[in-house]
């Protein structure tokens, strides 16, 4: 690993990224207020080791960053959690009435017979008000990553980071089929919460 | 700053055209010191990150992915800045340019500055003219309908940090708040890019400054806030910045600086949005109700109910309205 690209990021950690993402929290805090059912709002700095264990990735023993400080995306980073599924779609309408798109995935398993990881990941410009004022906003991250998860994506996708799962490990079938029974019991669940909500909303009072 | 690439093109008008002109281009030389041209080329390198003050971003396709083929071009330029590569981008400016926009000359500039290699795109419109050549026994005139020029109307330019991801655009357009469809053409159409700075981002920040800034002034300089924002309604619509606004509707030195030392961020005061009366609305918050007897009452919607007791006067739509105060300001003013 590069001790410049170590040093540059270490000082972008520091200087930018750290207040940048508190800053972020309560302007998302405060675009999204009019929103219904949105559980939490957090930002967060990537940490240092683990864009330097991005920066490192290769694809067929070729690097797959060829600046890293410019081309990952997620060194400043959020996360609205909702409750139902049906709410991702209007939560990420509301983010983009406040912040242009510079991309927009839904991010789900290829195969409709496979479970996984789902949710929505937006990319989007860091706005200049949430860099402190002393910092060059050039310094920090054109972009800034958005997740829009349910709950339940939510509950998935950190327990299955806990278990320190990456994915390029070798998993055994039965450990795949394992984390494949747990997603798809949260898309169950999902599922069966956003069709109770849209009975009980759409019922007579 | 150094230039190190310079391409020119003109472009003819191609959209809605049954036959294309071909687009022609030269490379201009960047280092004869003493070449006028190589001297314009550099003055525009030089200058555009200062005169670009709109920030864009490139637009996603339909599906939401980053694949904007203006930025591919411009990408694939800056790795290889030849007379071909950037004949791609002149047919992709012809491809969107009507007989409104005109023929105009393109120059596609690469170099460094202290952020790394930048690229500047800028479009000079084709003007007429005359030349007046004076010598010792005579005066000559002489029409030319193919003059280029850096226009205080029309001029359009684009500079962009140039490293990976291509994200820090920035870009000038003389004709942005025009009310016909060339206002679309640089950034929209060409460019493929939108604002960085969202219509609701930017009337939200001003109108929380404006709020903000109310509630921390008093006596004239409030009251020039508490006017200052009924007229900034009227802008709906208009590409335009806080800095701006204070300009145009002359607000004082010290109410400008109200406004912008109650924005987040100083940097905000000359970031350029389009101006949205409901959003702008919703957060200055304040209430204006005008009566059919020429009375105006302005208040803080918070507490504009609080300020005035409405009281209903017979059965039909007459309002008394009372309120008592220590009067801070008075004063004429003329009409808006």
């Amino acid at each position: 690993m590069s001790i410049r690209l170590s040093e540059a990021y270490r000082i972008r950690y520091d200087a930018v990224l750290k207040p940048s993402a508190r800053n972020l929290e309560a302007l998302l805090i405060g675009r999204l207020s009019g929103a219904k059912r949105i559980d939490r709002i957090y930002a967060r700095p990537k940490s240092i080791e683990s864009f330097l264990t991005k920066a490192a990735k290769k694809i067929n023993k070729v690097a797959k960053y060829t600046d890293p400080m410019a081309e990952i995306h997620d060194q400043l980073a959020a996360r609205v959690i909702v409750l139902f599924r049906d709410d991702i779609d209007s939560t990420a309408d509301l983010v983009l009435k406040y912040f242009a798109k510079a991309e927009q995935t839904t991010k789900e398993p290829e195969s409709d017979w496979a479970f996984g990881y789902f949710g929505v990941h937006l990319l989007l410009p860091t706005p200049v008000e949430v860099i402190p004022p002393d910092v060059d906003s050039n310094l920090a991250p054109p972009l800034f990553e958005l997740q829009i998860r349910t709950l339940f994506q939510h509950a998935w996708a950190e327990t299955n980071h806990d278990l320190g799962y990456k994915p390029d490990t070798n998993l055994s079938s039965e450990e795949k089929r394992k984390l494949a029974f747990t997603s798809a019991q949260s898309w169950g669940a999902d599922q069966i919460f956003s069709e109770l909500h849209k009975v009980r909303c759409d019922a007579p009072p | 700053m150094a230039i190190e690439h310079a391409h020119s093109y003109l472009v003819h008008p191609g959209r809605g055209q049954d036959e294309q002109r071909d687009v022609s281009g030269v490379a201009v030389p960047t280092q004869s010191a003493g070449d006028k041209v190589t001297r314009l080329v550099a003055s525009l390198f030089d200058t555009a990150e200062k005169e670009c003050n709109l920030d864009i971003l490139f637009r996603p396709d339909s599906r939401g992915a980053r694949n904007n083929p203006c930025q591919k071009l411009f990408e694939s330029y800056v790795k290889h800045p030849s007379l071909a590569n950037g004949k791609k981008v002149a047919v992709k400016l012809r491809d969107v340019t009507t007989h409104r926009s005109g023929l105009g000359l393109l120059f596609l500039l690469t170099g460094t500055d202290s952020y790394g290699p930048r690229l500047v795109v800028a479009r000079f419109p084709a003007e007429q003219g005359v030349v007046a050549d004076e010598s010792p026994r005579k005066l000559t005139v002489k029409f030319i309908d193919r003059v280029f020029m850096k226009n205080a109307h029309a001029y359009k330019c684009a500079t962009y940090v140039a490293r990976a991801g291509f994200s820090d655009g920035k870009a000038v357009d003389k004709q942005i708040n025009d009310p016909r469809e060339i206002s679309d053409y640089w950034i929209f159409d060409f460019l493929e890019s939108d604002f960085r700075t969202t219509s609701a981002a930017g009337s939200a920040n001003l109108g929380d400054a404006v709020r903000k800034a109310t509630s921390l002034t008093d006596g004239p300089i409030r009251s020039e806030l508490i006017v200052a924002a009924q007229m900034m309604r009227n802008q709906h619509g208009r590409v335009t910045s806080p800095a701006q606004l204070a300009s145009e509707l002359r607000l004082s030195a010290a109410a400008g600086d109200a406004i912008r030392s109650s924005l987040p961020t100083p940097a905000l005061f000359t970031q350029k949005f389009r101006f949205n009366q409901d959003e702008f609305d919703r957060h200055a918050a304040f209430r204006a109700v005008e009566l059919n007897n020429g009375a105006t009452l302005i208040a803080d919607n918070s507490r504009f109910d609080e300020v005035f007791r409405r009281e209903a006067i017979g059965n039909g739509g007459k309002r008394r309205f009372v309120t008592e105060g220590e009067i801070i300001t008075e004063k004429l003013r003329k009409r808006p």
